[in-house]
This record gives C-alpha cells, sequence and structure tokens, in this order.
C-alpha cells in the first residue's frame, strides 16, 4: 500500500522512496526505508501528517501516493475519533 | 561575506535547523551591536556581530549543508569560510538535528555542539546521554536551555575547546579515495554529496545521506530514551491546528486579527497620523530648505520636492507610509515564524494551493502579499520551482490588494453596504483561482509536492521577536527605499514633460465608454501605479454610484501594482516576462473592469 491509504494511528514500515531530489530530502528529515512512522493525520485529499518518534512531517498527498508503505497496525475506522496515543 | 579579518579573530558560525532557538545564542554572545547584510544575490539575511576574539556569523536555518534552495546555499557558503562551528540543535528533536551534525563533524571544520531545549527535555522526561554523545561525536557537547539563559556561559566557555569531529569509518575512506591536493575536506565531502563541482569526484549523495542517516538512528537509540504517554499542550494544540475542523476557524481568526492590527490598526491610525506629521511639519520645512537653494518652479525643483518629489512624495511615503506597516508586518511574521505555525498553514492549505500550480509553502509570500506586494514580491524565492515562482507572482501582481490600499478599499466599500464588499472578495477569489488554474494548465512542468518538517508550537520570545521584525524592517526599507525614489522620479518626469497627461487622456475614452467611470478615474488608476492607496483615495472625491465604485475598487486592485513592485518583478522575472506581467495585468483589470460595467451599470 501506499502512504496516503494509511488511517490516523496506523503504524507502518517506509519501503520505497520516490527517486530524485525528492528522495535526498526525504532521507535528509529522517524518512528511509525500513523507517517507522506513525499516521497522525490525513487531510481530505490533501497532505499526510506523520509522525517518527517526537518529529512530524507534512507530506503532499501526490507525493504520498508515490511511498510505498507496509502496515504493521491497524488504524482506527473511520470514526474520526482522536488518533490513539503512540511514542 | 569576504571581509578581512583582524589578525587572532576567528570567524564563528553559528548553524542549526530550522526554530531551534539559534537568534537567542547569537544574541547571547553578539550583544547589540549586529550588522544584519543580504548575502549577495538573493534575499537571505546574515546577521554578524563580535564576541571576544571572534567575529560571529548566523546562517539561516537549515536541514543540511547542500544546495536544495537559496537558504542551503547561503549556509553552505558561510560555513566553508569558518574557523570553528557552534552547532545548535533541538533536544527535543535530535533524530531530525543530528543529521546537520553529523555532516558538519564530517566535513572536519571544528566544531561545539549545544544542545538547546534542556529545560523541555525534562519537562518531556527525555533522557539524553550527552556524554556517549560527545564520545561519539569527539567534539564538546554542551546542554543549554536558551530561552532560560542556562548553559550559556558553558557553552562560551567551550568554544576554545572545538574540534574536528569523528567520521563514520564508511566516510573516511570515501574522502581518503578521492582525496586531492588544495581541495579542504569540507569541500571534498559537499563534492561527493553532489553540492559542489569538482572534476571526476563522482556524485554519491545518497549513499552518503543514508549511511549518515542511519548512524544518526543508531546514534539515537544509544543515547536517546523517551518517556511513554506524555502528550503536553502546545502538542496538543499543534495537531488541532493542522486539521480543518479546528484550522481552518482558527486561521480566519488569525487572518481577521491580521487584519485589524495591520489593515485597521497600522494603516489606518498609525499611518493617518504619521502622514499627518509629515504633511504638515516635514514637507513644508524640506520646500523651505530648497527653496531657498534652488526656484521651486524649476525642473530639478519639481523632482526634488514637487508633488512627486524625491524629497517630498518618496520620503513621507517611506516614512509616513511604509514603514509602520512593514513593522507590523513582519512583527505579526516574526510572531506567527516562531510559535511554529506557518508550516501548519502550509499543510492545511497544501490543497487548495495545488489546484493554482502552487504548493502549501506559497502561503507565506501570499500572506505577506497583504502587507505589501514588494516584499511578498521578493520573498516568492523560497518556492520551489521557478514555475511556481512566476504563478506566485502573477497572483500576488494581479489579484492581492496590499495593506496600503486595503484600507481604502474597505473603507469605500464598507460605506456601501455588506453585500457590495462580499461581492468584491468573491470577485478577486474568483480571479485568483481562475489565473492560478489557467496558469497552472498552460505553464510545462509540474507543481512540486509538500515535504516539510512541522516544528513544534513554542511560546515567542518577546525580545527574539522584536529584533527580527527590527531588522528585518529595516533591511527591507533600505532595499525598497531606493526602488520607490527611482519609481517617483520617473512619475515626476512624466509629469514635466507632460507626457503623465498623454496618458491620461489616451485612458480616458476607454475609462468612459467601456467602464462607464467619469474621466477623472483615468488619473486616478494612473496615479495608483505611483501608490496604489494614491489611486483608490482619488476615488474618494468623485460622485460615484455604487456599482462604480465596485468597478472601480475591482480594477484598482487587478491593476498593475505599485511602481516599486513593478520594478523587483522586472528584477527578479527579466525584462521580458516583467513586461508581460504588467501588460497581462493591466489588460486583466480593463477586460474585468469593463465587463463589470456592461452587466451591472
Amino acid at each position: 500500500m501506499t502512504l496516503n491509504q494509511l488511517l490516523p494511528g496506523q503504524k507502518a514500515l517506509l519501503q520505497e522512496l520516490p527517486e530524485g531530489l525528492v528522495r535526498s530530502q526525504a532521507i535528509r528529515l529522517g524518512l528511509m526505508p525500513g523507517t517507522e512512522i506513525v499516521c497522525v493525520h490525513k487531510l481530505p485529499r490533501g497532505p499526510v501528517i506523520i509522525k517518527k518518534n517526537k518529529q512530524q512531517i507534512a507530506i503532499g498527498e501526490a507525493l504520498a501516493a508515490r511511498i510505498n508503505v507496509k502496515s504493521t497496525q491497524k488504524g482506527e475506522s473511520k470514526g474520526g475519533k482522536e488518533p490513539q496515543k503512540w511514542n | 561575506m569576504e571581509k578581512n579579518l583582524k589578525s587572532g579573530t576567528k570567524r564563528l558560525v553559528l548553524v542549526g535547523n530550522p526554530n531551534v532557538g539559534k537568534s537567542v545564542v547569537f544574541n547571547y554572545l553578539t550583544g547589540k551591536y549586529v550588522d544584519v547584510s543580504n548575502f549577495p544575490g538573493t534575499t537571505v539575511d546574515i546577521s554578524q556581530g563580535t564576541y571576544k576574539n571572534y567575529q560571529v556569523m548566523d546562517t539561516p536555518g537549515i536541514y543540511g549543508v547542500s544546495s536544495f534552495n537559496d537558504e542551503e546555499k547561503v549556509a553552505r557558503e558561510v560555513i566553508l569560510q569558518a574557523d570553528l562551528l557552534l552547532n545548535i540543535v533541538d533536544g527535543v528533536h535530535l533524530e531530525r538535528d543530528l543529521f546537520l551534525t553529523l555532516q558538519l563533524a564530517e566535513m572536519g571544520i571544528p566544531l561545539v555542539v549545544a544542545v538547546n531545549m534542556m529545560d523541555e527535555v525534562d519537562r518531556q522526561g527525555i533522557k539524553l546521554d550527552l556524554e556517549a554523545l560527545e564520545d561519539i561525536l569527539g567534539v564538546p557537547v554542551v546542554p543549554i536551555a536558551a530561552a532560560r539563559k542556562t548553559g550559556l556561559e558553558e557553552m562560551a566557555n567551550s568554544l576554545c575547546l572545538a574540534k574536528k569531529g569523528n567520521k563514520s569509518s564508511e566516510v573516511k575512506k570515501l574522502l581518503e579515495t578521492f582525496t586531492l591536493k588544495d581541495i579542504s575536506e569540507a569541500k571534498l565531502l559537499l563534492a561527493l554529496e553532489g553540492d559542489f563541482k569538482i572534476e571526476d569526484i563522482p556524485n554519491k549523495r545518497e549513499e552518503i545521506y543514508l549511511l549518515r542517516r542511519k548512524r544518526v538512528d543508531t546514534i539515537c537509540k544509544k543515547i536517546v530514551c523517551y518517556k511513554d504517554g506524555n502528550n503536553i499542550f502546545a502538542e496538543k494544540l499543534g495537531d488541532k491546528l493542522i486539521k480543518p475542523i479546528m484550522g481552518v476557524p482558527i486561521l480566519f481568526i488569525m487572518l481577521f486579527l491580521a487584519y485589524k492590527i495591520i489593515g485597521v490598526f497600522a494603516a489606518g491610525t498609525v499611518v493617518d497620523f504619521l502622514e499627518g506629521l509629515m504633511t504638515t511639519y516635514y514637507e513644508p520645512w524640506i520646500r523651505a530648505v530648497v527653496g531657498s537653494f534652488i526656484s521651486l518652479d524649476s525642473m530639478l525643483g519639481q523632482l526634488l520636492v514637487g508633488d512627486f518629489g524625491v524629497l517630498t512624495m518618496t520620503v513621507t511615503y517611506i516614512v509616513g507610509l511604509l514603514l509602520p506597516l512593514v513593522v507590523a508586518f513582519y512583527l505579526l511574521l516574526s510572531i506567527l515564524e516562531d510559535s511554529g505555525y506557518l508550516p501548519r498553514v502550509a499543510t492545511l492549505l497544501d490543497r487548495s494551493f495545488h489546484k493554482v500550480g502552487l504548493n502549501g509553502r506559497a502561503v507565506i509570500p501570499m500572506i505577506l502579499g497583504f502587507g505589501c506586494v514588494t516584499m511578498a514580491t521578493i520573498s516568492t524565492r523560497i518556492l520551489g520551482s521557478d514555475r511556481e515562482r512566476l504563478i506566485a507572482i502573477v497572483l500576488l501582481s494581479l489579484t492581492i490588494p496590499c495593506s496600503a490600499q486595503m484600507g481604502v478599499i474597505t473603507a469605500m466599500l464598507s460605506a456601501l453596504g455588506f453585500g457590495y464588499f462580499l461581492a468584491y472578495i468573491l470577485i478577486m477569489l474568483a480571479i485568483f483561482v481562475l489565473a492560478g488554474t489557467a496558469l497552472n494548465k498552460l505553464l510545462p512542468g509540474k507543481t512540486t509536492d509538500l515535504l516539510i518538517d512541522i516544528p513544534p508550537m513554542r511560546l515567542p520570545l518577546l525580545k527574539n521577536v522584536w529584533q527580527k521584525t527590527w531588522s528585518k524592517s529595516l533591511h527591507f526599507l533600505s532595499e525598497a527605499g531606493p526602488l520607490f525614489a527611482i519609481g517617483s522620479l520617473l512619475i515626476g518626469l512624466l509629469q514635466i514633460t507632460g507626457v503623465l497627461e498623454i496618458l491620461q487622456q489616451l485612458a480616458a475614452p476607454i475609462v468612459v465608454t467601456w467602464m462607464k467611470l467619469p474621466k477623472e478615474a483615468a488619473t486616478a488608476f494612473i496615479m495608483g501605479i505611483i501608490r496604489r492607496d494614491f489611486g483608490a483615495a482619488g476615488f474618494f472625491n468623485m460622485a460615484l454610484t455604487k456599482q462604480q465604485t465596485l468597478v472601480a475598487m475591482t480594477t484598482l486592485t487587478l491593476f498593475v501594482p505599485c511602481i516599486a513592485s513593478i520594478v523587483v518583478v522586472l528584477k527578479e522575472r527579466g525584462f521580458k516576462q516583467g513586461l508581460g506581467v504588467f501588460i497581462g495585468c493591466i489588460g486583466i483589470a480593463f477586460l474585468i473592469g469593463g465587463i463589470m460595467a456592461q452587466v451591472l451599470i
């Protein structure tokens, strides 16, 4: 699945990042294959906000759709509750 | 930047990620006497000061040393000239910040690391093993809490202990393989990372970045211990601001407050007061002074102290109007910047901006535009691609009324009732969307994607905010001041030579028959080029119907921005594109104004 498909609270491992400058930028920000992240929030047809430990990163929808992830835990259903506590 | 140093003086460069408290440390070290200058060829400001025998230089906040944008290029140049580096990192976000730290350590420039926000680290129950970090990096690591002024003395004292950092074995090997005479390790490393051109050095950026990132993660596992389930207020607030349900209403409240502070208080009350002072005291005085040397009716006299005189109108304009607006604006922007709110707004609005070919980062120039379009046009350089810069500049020139203009427009429209005011906003919004969508479709290429760090929300430090505001305002005025002077000189020449009158007569038939406005409106539009609010003010004294007022205000907003912003657009986009923007705006303004007139009147 891709990063933009994650639900709030869902944990995942990053698998593949698109090539080019954006990959360098992502690595610098701490995102690379194997990084464990939590989806904090997804704006409707907008950016995904993910969290890696204490750090939050916003990723535009089109870019998120090109990042492959492997879900390690189910998120909440679309009930719209607060995302569960992570850490 | 290439200033010669006194012997014994060392160049100390401060480096860090954005929002890590670098400026607090800089202010602590350098005290009051700070020199803010513009890095040649960019809009990036570099602050300089002295501390003991160090010449201290601040750099813009960066996530790594490379050349992804202007800020990074400037930081890279300054870092390469450094004798020693002071890297400030956020103790709460070591995972993010240590990437830069490792890169600096590997560059082989003597380094000291200050871990800031230690108070916050304690509050969040995070445990950091800084001794272990010191061993791994091989450079002094000092805990500080800059906002509370703790640890700063120890930090300053450890500057003399700065050492070259340890390198990972892989990077060491790479550097040894390609080692070259006369090239510093720092430059060689940047060459290997593809950010510095040296012949025969391959680009291994991704490999090195991955190695470094993995090393950061290993280090963090070793030295950082998080406490579970600690969700503090700032974090919760930060999360809320990003979600549309809370974020959008809060954004509107913020915009409303900003409008009240800048559009009403600064652009109204303060400007009226200062301009009054200038026109009643300063202008008669300077006329008398100049009049004692040369005749006021002579050409030179007119150029200096006439209606559009460089010493009369320009000075009144800069001191009476621009100064209060720019100060109010930068004050607000500094607060927004330091609090960590802007990246959240950028995220919130990313999707909407994508429709007009921009990404969320464009929110900064767009907000700035409501303060001063000239200022905003300069700031479009932060955008990711040339295409986005062009779109942003066109949208700014065409649809965004600056605060000076907005003051007059709101006064005139609100007199007509809420309906007209709403109509004006909707028309502007529609044109913004239409023009942006059209450019997005027509221009080749694609919008760059949003990929930004969302820093934690923080209470801005008043002293810092004020210092930032002041230095930025002065810098802007020193840059824009001459442009306004050139502009008014040009208009002054046009007036003296009679060209201004010819232009007004040429425009009059279009204004009267096509836009159904009185013939004096032509004068007001042309005056709007000099000062957008002059134009709007010209309409005050005309007997206009409600419909005519709406047509006039819409056309005026769309019409070319003021002379200073025209100069900046020409400078940024080159003559051809600049002229295109200029003519396009006039064309669209008259077209839309005319269509509205034909329908409404």
